[in-house]
C-alpha cells in the first residue's frame, strides 16, 4: 500500500457556510436540485444541535444548547463499506493514494455503495445512470492544486494531505456526532472538534441540517424555484 | 410522520416481492412431496392419473417461472446501466450480490426446465431436487446481501433480514398454491387426494409465514430501538405504515383462513374459484409492499 490521503475539518473554526458544498458543486457540475430531489452533493455540512433551557428552580432559565456543523465528503475509508458491497469492483481503493473511486465502465448503478456507505458519499448520475462520488479532485492533486473545496473555504476549516501527517499535526478524532463510530469503517478523517462537539452515537442532539427528507421546496422559496415574482 | 416512500427503490421491491413469491410455489410442492412421504412418481401420480397430477405441479413451477421472469426483469430497471452487468461475474466470491442474482436466476432457470421435464423421471427428479435447494440459497444471498451491511446499516442485520424474507416467501407460496389447486379443481372438476394435500400443505406453510412475522417482528423493531444512530431513520417515524401495512396483512391472512375452512368443510364441493383466496392475496401483497419499503427507508444515511 503506497501514500493514504485524507481530510481534516477544523469543526471548532466552522460556520456552516457551505462554501466548500457549492464550489465541489460547481467545479464537479454535479446535478443541481429539481423541486423533489437535492440533486448530488459530494461535500455536505451537517448541521448538528441539541439541548434545552431549564427553570433552575428561582424564576431563572439556564441552557445547555448547542449547535456545529461538520463539513463531510468521501472519508476514503482504510475500509471502505462500499467497496466491499459494489458486485462489479467498480468502486475500488487506488493503491498508490488510498483514494475511493469509481471505475464509470464497469459501474452497474445499482446503489449498493450508496446503501452500505454511513457517510452518504457514492451518489447516483441519473444521467449517466453510474455511481459517482468525492475523488478527492485527485487531477488537481497530481497537479500539486488544492481539492476545490479546501480552497474555496474562506475560513481555512479543510485541510487535504497524507493521512499520517495529518494525525501527528492534529491528532486521531473522527467519531463525532452525527458521524458514525470511526471504527466501523476506519475514515481517514481527522477532525478538531467543537468545543460543543458530542462523540458518535450521541443520542442528546439531532442533525438538523441537511434533513435526509428534505425536498428543495421545504428549504428555499418557492417563488426561487417556480422564477415567480 | 416521514414519508417512507422512495421511488428509486419500487423495482427492488416488486424485485423481491416476485422472487420470494416464485420461490415459496416451489418451497410449497417440495413440502408436499417430503410429507407424501411416498416414491416421486407416486406423488405425481405418473402410472395412475398421470396427467392431472403432473398438470398441477407443472402449473405451480410455471406460475414460479413466470413470475421469476418477471422479478429479473423488474430488478435489471432497478440497474443504471444494465450493459456492464456481466461484471458481477467477476465478483461471485466476494459479495453476496453477484450469488443472490445467480441462484435466483438458475431458480428460475429450472422452474422452466421442470415444466419441460416433468414427465421424464429421471430428470424430473433431479430438478426438483435442486430447484427448491437453488432457491433456498438464493434467499440466503438474498438476505445477507443486505446483511453484509450491518455494520453501516443495523437495520438490515441477517438474521432478521432473512426471517422477513421467509416470512413472505410462505405467505405469498402459500397463497398463489392455494389459488392454482382451486384453479385447478374449477377446471377440471376433480377432486383427488394429492390436490387437496397440496391446498392443505398450501394452508400450513401460509400460517408458519404468519407466525414467522410474529416472531421476528417484535424482537426486530426491539432490536432497532436499541442499534439506531444518530443519522439512523427511526422505526418509530414510520408507525403509521407499519400499522397499515400489519393490518393488511392480518386481514388478508384471516380471510385466507375462512375460504380455506369453507373449502375443507365443504369438500371442495364448489365449482367456483373463491374471489376471497384471490382478495387476500391481494391484501397480502399490498401489505407486503409497504412493509417492504418501511424496510428500504430504514437505511442509515441518505443523500444529504
Amino acid at each position: 500500500m503506497g501514500k493514504q490521503f485524507g481530510f481534516f475539518v477544523d469543526q471548532s473554526k466552522c460556520i456552516g457556510c457551505r462554501t466548500c458544498q457549492m464550489a465541489c458543486k460547481d467545479y464537479k457540475h454535479l446535478n443541481v436540485a429539481t423541486k423533489t430531489k437535492v440533486g448530488q452533493n459530494f461535500r455536505r455540512v451537517y448541521e448538528y444541535e441539541g439541548g434545552t433551557w431549564q427553570e433552575d428552580g428561582d424564576g431563572n432559565y439556564t441552557n445547555d444548547v448547542f449547535a456545529y456543523y461538520t463539513s463531510i465528503s468521501c472519508n476514503h475509508c482504510t475500509d471502505p463499506a462500499c467497496t466491499k458491497v459494489c458486485p462489479t469492483g467498480a468502486m475500488h481503493k487506488r493503491e498508490s493514494d488510498g483514494i475511493v473511486v469509481v471505475n464509470h465502465d464497469k459501474c452497474i448503478g445499482c446503489r449498493s455503495c450508496e446503501m452500505a456507505c454511513p457517510y452518504g458519499a457514492p451518489q447516483f448520475n441519473e444521467t449517466t445512470g453510474h455511481m459517482d462520488k468525492c475523488n478527492m479532485c485527485v487531477e488537481r492533486l497530481e497537479v500539486n492544486k488544492q481539492p476545490i473545496c479546501v480552497e474555496a473555504c474562506p475560513d481555512r476549516v479543510l485541510e487535504v494531505g497524507e493521512i499520517s501527517e495529518l494525525r501527528k499535526k492534529y491528532g486521531n478524532v473522527a467519531g463525532v456526532a452525527p458521524l458514525v463510530s470511526s471504527s466501523i469503517t476506519g475514515p481517514n478523517l481527522v477532525i478538531k472538534p467543537s468545543p460543543q462537539a458530542k462523540p458518535s452515537g450521541d443520542k442528546e442532539g439531532n442533525l438538523t441540517a441537511p434533513n435526509p427528507q428534505q425536498k428543495v421546496e421545504d428549504a428555499v422559496s418557492p417563488l426561487i424555484i417556480t422564477g415567480d415574482k | 410522520m416521514e414519508h417512507s416512500f422512495t421511488l428509486h427503490e419500487t423495482p427492488l421491491i416488486i424485485f423481491t416481492l416476485l422472487m420470494q413469491a416464485s420461490l415459496g410455489l416451489s418451497l410449497v410442492v417440495s413440502l408436499l412431496f417430503v410429507f407424501a412421504k411416498t416414491p416421486l412418481n407416486k406423488s405425481l401420480n405418473i402410472t395412475e392419473n398421470g396427467k392431472m397430477n403432473t398438470t398441477l405441479i407443472r402449473r405451480v413451477y410455471g406460475l414460479a417461472f413466470l413470475l421469476g421472469l418477471l422479478a429479473i426483469i423488474s430488478s435489471t430497471i432497478h440497474l443504471g446501466d444494465q450493459l456492464h452487468g456481466f461484471y458481477i461475474l467477476g465478483r461471485v466470491f466476494s459479495t453476496a450480490l453477484p450469488r443472490e442474482v445467480i441462484f435466483c436466476s438458475a431458480f428460475t432457470g429450472c422452474s422452466f426446465l421442470i415444466m419441460i421435464f416433468l414427465t421424464r423421471l429421471p430428470i424430473a427428479r433431479i430438478l426438483l431436487l435442486i430447484t427448491p435447494i437453488l432457491g433456498l440459497l438464493a434467499l440466503i444471498f438474498m438476505s445477507s446481501f443486505y446483511g453484509q451491511m450491518v455494520q453501516t446499516n443495523p437495520a438490515w442485520a441477517f438474521g432478521y433480514t432473512f426471517m422477513r424474507f421467509l416470512s413472505a416467501v410462505c405467505m405469498l407460496g402459500g397463497l398463489l398454491s392455494a389459488i392454482i389447486v382451486l384453479a385447478q379443481i374449477h377446471t377440471t372438476g376433480s377432486n383427488i387426494l394429492s390436490t387437496k394435500s397440496m391446498y392443505a400443505t398450501a394452508f400450513g406453510v401460509m400460517i408458519i409465514g404468519l407466525l414467522l412475522s410474529f416472531i421476528y417482528q417484535p424482537n426486530f423493531e426491539f432490536y432497532l430501538a436499541n442499534v439506531s444512530g444518530e443519522v439512523s431513520h427511526n422505526i418509530y417515524g414510520y408507525l403509521t405504515q407499519l400499522s397499515l401495512s400489519n393490518w393488511l396483512i392480518a386481514i388478508g391472512i384471516l380471510v385466507a383462513c375462512i375460504d380455506f375452512s369453507f373449502n375443507f368443510i365443504r369438500a371442495f364441493s364448489s365449482q367456483k374459484p373463491s374471489m376471497l383466496m384471490i382478495v387476500a392475496f391481494i391484501l397480502v401483497v399490498i401489505g407486503l409492499f409497504i412493509s417492504r419499503d418501511i424496510f428500504y427507508a430504514l437505511k442509515n444515511t441518505e443523500i444529504m
